[in-house]
């Protein structure tokens, strides 16, 4: 603007006359613009491992026993921050997921098939199975507030027949709260892991209480 | 005796081919085979039932191939100090958080002390973490997070860590609960 014409220096003008206000501003609103997970936000990949303690409060079961996973679930994410104050967090919910399940039925049944296809009722006489277990996400919290960080996994378990009947429907949460996990490396991953080991558990202990108790038994097609 | 061992062999092995003939056959029905594949992260091998139709059945969990070791949920026991227990898998570094803190608080107080205190924590490593990046976060409203960052310390005796494994039928006729608190510890 030229001294022939000057700028009319309205308030807005004059507040960001100040050249490191305005620097800020930018840098605020840039950062704002392109999303602020991707740069400086919490990615949190779960290690994907049980505990030692899962296989040893599981013992196996002897039955065969199929393991379903619905497409899409392990590209689960959550970008739940957990409160408005909190930074951007994006947790990677299925790919931990996937590899636990398949580790928490491998340690709860003595014979376990992981179905890659989509399971038929040809199929699963075929090779002799039982059960046929699918395993959905339902939900996903995450609480952040001044000292703890808490998540939890919520899940819905479909348990069917080798005629693809229905049997059983259970709904399973598994939780994990702490205090001071952001100060430690890799403390939000073993949260997380946690919270997605306690579901598991709580899938596994289920359905074998159910097949010994022999819930479904009446239920049941040869 | 050699003819009949001789014929008896000659039996094993057509039996056994017979088998292998006949379990072909039965794959063929459903379009399916079974391949063994390996736990991306245990190693430990399962069974698993593929597409035959696809020409190559490629393994789910093929990204996922990087051994850790087990994780120790002691080490979300507050009183444990950060790098006590070891830990070898994932991780998020917390530098970025701490510049993206700074520049917030920055934001909110329009100077630089502040954010330069911020950054000073941070750089200083990240013995109060998690505590520090929400009081940074709540400094963009209040404007004080060089006093926030201060405050972020806990009383250790009332620190713990709670894990909750819980299921619940979704049957009508079925109605069975369970609940079982994994560990609890510390008064809370």
């Amino acid at each position: 603007m030229s001294t022939l014409f000057p700028r009319p220096r309205t308030q807005a003008y004059l507040l960001i006359k100040n050249k490191k206000l305005k620097a800020f501003i930018c840098i605020g609103l840039v950062s704002l613009q392109i999303g602020c997970a991707s740069i400086f936000g919490w990615d949190i990949h779960a290690p994907g491992i049980l505990s030692e303690s899962f296989s040893q409060t599981v013992q196996p079961v002897h039955e065969r026993v199929a393991l379903y996973l619905p497409p899409g679930l392990l590209e689960y994410k959550s970008y739940d921050r957990g409160s408005r104050t909190a930074d951007p967090q994006t947790y990677h919910v299925g790919e931990a997921l996937g590899p636990m399940l398949v580790e928490a039925f491998q340690d709860g049944f003595d014979e376990f098939v992981f179905m890659e296809t989509e399971p038929t009722p040809e199929i699963l006489k075929q090779y002799g199975i039982s059960y046929l277990v699918l395993v959905k996400i339902k939900d996903f919290k995450n609480r952040v507030t001044w000292g703890s960080h808490a998540v939890s996994l919520v899940t819905e378990t479909i348990v069917l027949d080798s005629n693809l009947e229905l049997l059983g429907r259970f709904e399973a949460t598994g939780t994990s709260d702490a205090k001071k996990v952001f100060a430690k490396k890799g403390g939000p991953q073993v949260n997380l892991n946690a919270a997605i080991e306690n579901n598991a558990m709580a899938i596994i202990q289920y359905f074998q209480d159910s097949i010994q108790k022999g819930l479904w038994e009446g239920t049941k097609k040869a | 005796m050699k003819w009949f061992r001789n014929i008896f062999i000659t039996f094993l092995i057509f039996y056994f081919l017979t088998l292998s003939l006949y379990a072909s056959e039965v794959i063929e029905e459903t379009h399916t085979v079974v391949v063994v594949r390996e736990h991306p992260k245990t190693g430990k091998p399962y069974v698993s039932i593929v597409s035959s139709d696809k020409p190559l059945t490629e393994d789910p969990f093929v990204n996922q191939r990087k051994k850790t070791s087990r994780p120790n949920y002691r080490m979300l026991d507050p009183k444990v100090k950060p790098g006590e227990i070891p830990y070898d898998g994932p991780y998020s570094s917390s530098t970025k958080i701490y510049v993206f803190a700074a520049t917030l608080a920055t934001l909110g107080v329009a100077g630089g002390a502040v954010g330069l205190a911020v950054a000073q924590a941070a750089s200083a490593g990240a013995a109060s973490g998690g505590g520090a990046y929400i009081a940074a976060g709540s400094a963009v409203a209040a404007g004080t997070a060089g006093v926030v960052v201060l405050k972020t310390k806990s009383n250790p005796n009332q620190d713990d860590f709670t894990q909750v494994s819980k299921s619940k039928s979704l049957d009508e006729n079925n109605g069975k609960d369970t609940e079982e608190v994994i560990s609890s510890k510390g008064s809370g």
